[in-house]
């Protein structure tokens, strides 16, 4: 299972300045968390396929065990936590805007 | 871990997600250089060009005048940010990897060392102001980056995966152009002491230990995270490289103390005066009669008009602030000022050992090269090379 993010202790922004590509710093924005977001299905589905593909070995067709699946509080916090940092992320340009915008000195 | 090709005693643990994000990273980059790159070529040259002719009674001339024709269009603007986007996520997905083990990555370093080569820091060594100015590539932190720990290898790590993430197992890959090219060429050379300027993390070095193992190597880098890095990662692949932390314009070697000097792509990630000190430098530790060869990507002079406005991108997409200036330089001249006589210098082009991700719709045609000008048209690297 991807682990959780932690607390953000690495630098995430390269000095210099960022472009803008399109008219809108929000167009470019759009642009970043697809490229994000598809990179993130890629990542779902290459492990939706390794789950598929070890069950199957195993004799287990999983569409009926997933469909009766009961989670448990643990379960759902886990999943909450993972939901956090799929939004990070994706919205990684957000962020990096955001901590920009802590130092006066800096520009979009 | 499973699934990575190339495994030394630095490589990083990955879970099954974060492997699946650096082969996700890869399949957006291939995809951005196969398709989307190449409607952008497309675009060129059945809309763009053919419209400004049509308006102006001429063809588009220098790349200048393509950029800003081509900055304009819609498809263009967003190829750029789909291109920035996704060297961004690279350094994301490697970052978020090296972030949660650096700890551990740190101390592997420091315990690496098996008596093969040597690793000396300078603590008083100031970064040059082309390193630290600037985050070269979009690499958050850039070269000299330590994320506040001690004996930190943090630049290395992030540095080897970004470019691991590419190479799959081709890791030095220019670096074998370099040894190709220097064999091909001269073909007597039995160097007892090599140079590699600039080395970061070692990856082209060590295809010098390879290519020559009678040879003594040395490289040299200003970042203290890449070297550690580096001199951890080839004590345990078992090969002896003597690193240490100098500034390449000004090195602590005495003269004439190599009998080969290399770089790969460093030239271009310095400054118009930094590459002039540092052929000088060249000139200075060489032995007489000995080869300096330094690869980077080809001149403007040696690329389609088309070509030179896709390069030109890094300048200003990808933090590469002497890229541009670098590939206009009169290289020649710039030897003859370091001390090489004229007919002892020149510029060619090195067939690519591997074949790299990216720049794969560059055309070379016959421009800068001072050597092997008449040559066929094919894609190589940009050689500089001086002989004492």
């Amino acid at each position: 299972m991807t682990a959780p993010l932690q607390r953000k202790k690495f630098t995430r922004v390269a000095r210099g300045k960022r472009p803008r590509m399109l008219d809108m710093w929000s167009d470019d924005v759009f642009v970043s968390a697809l490229t994000a977001l598809t990179t993130e299905m890629m990542v779902l589905r290459d492990r939706l396929d390794t789950i598929e593909r070890i069950a199957a070995d195993k004799g287990v067709i999983l569409k009926t065990e997933i469909d009766a699946y009961v989670f448990d509080e643990t379960a759902q916090t886990e999943r909450e936590t993972a939901r956090k940092a799929l939004a990070d992320r994706i919205f990684y340009l957000v962020l990096q805007q955001a901590e920009r915008n802590k130092t006066p000195k800096r520009k979009t | 871990m499973q699934n990575q090709s190339y495994i030394h005693g630095m490589t990083p643990d990955q879970t099954h997600d974060e492997i699946a994000r650096e082969n996700a990273v890869r399949a957006m980059r291939f995809h951005l250089y196969a398709q989307v790159s190449q409607g952008t070529r497309g675009y060129f040259t059945n809309v763009v060009a053919p419209e400004f002719a049509k308006a102006n009674g001429r063809d588009l001339s220098d790349r200048q005048e393509i950029r800003k024709v081509m900055e304009a269009q819609p498809y263009v603007q967003l190829h750029l940010s789909l291109q920035r986007s996704v060297q961004e996520v690279m350094w994301n997905t490697v970052v978020e990897n090296i972030e949660r083990q650096l700890p551990a990555l740190n101390k592997r370093a420091a315990t690496a060392a098996r008596g093969l080569g040597s690793l000396t820091l300078d603590a008083n060594l100031t970064l040059p102001r082309y390193v630290a100015n600037v985050d070269i590539h979009c690499m958050p932190g850039g070269y000299g980056y330590d994320a506040g720990e001690a004996d930190s290898v943090a630049a290395g790590a992030i540095y080897d995966r970004g470019i691991s993430m590419y190479q799959r197992g081709n890791e030095g890959s220019l670096g074998q152009s370099v040894i190709d090219y220097l064999k091909n060429n001269f073909p007597n050379l039995k160097p007892a002491k090599i140079l590699d300027l600039g080395c970061t993390v070692g990856m082209s070095t060590l295809k010098y230990c390879e290519g020559f193992p009678d040879a003594e190597v040395y490289a040299i880098d200003v970042a203290a995270p890449c070297l550690r890095y580096a001199h951890a990662r080839a004590e345990s692949l078992g090969q002896k490289v003597h690193f240490s932390q100098q500034n390449a314009e000004h090195t602590h070697f005495g003269d004439g103390t190599f009998d080969v000097v290399i770089s790969t792509i460093l030239a271009h990630e310095t400054s118009t005066s930094a590459w002039q000190n540092i052929l000088t430098e060249c000139y200075r530790v060489l032995k007489p009669g000995g080869v300096m060869v330094h690869a980077d990507l080809p001149q403007f002079a040696d690329i389609d008009v088309y070509s030179q406005f896709l390069f030109g991108n890094e300048t200003r997409y990808n933090n590469e602030p002497f890229w541009s200036t670098f590939r206009a330089m009169d290289l020649k001249a710039a030897m003859h000022a370091a001390g090489f006589t004229p007919d002892q210098c020149f510029i060619d082009l090195a067939p690519m050992a591997g074949r790299e991700a990216g720049f794969t719709n560059t055309k070379v045609v016959a421009g800068a090269r001072t050597r092997n000008a008449n040559a066929p048209p094919g894609f190589g690297w940009g050689v500089q090379v001086g002989i004492k």
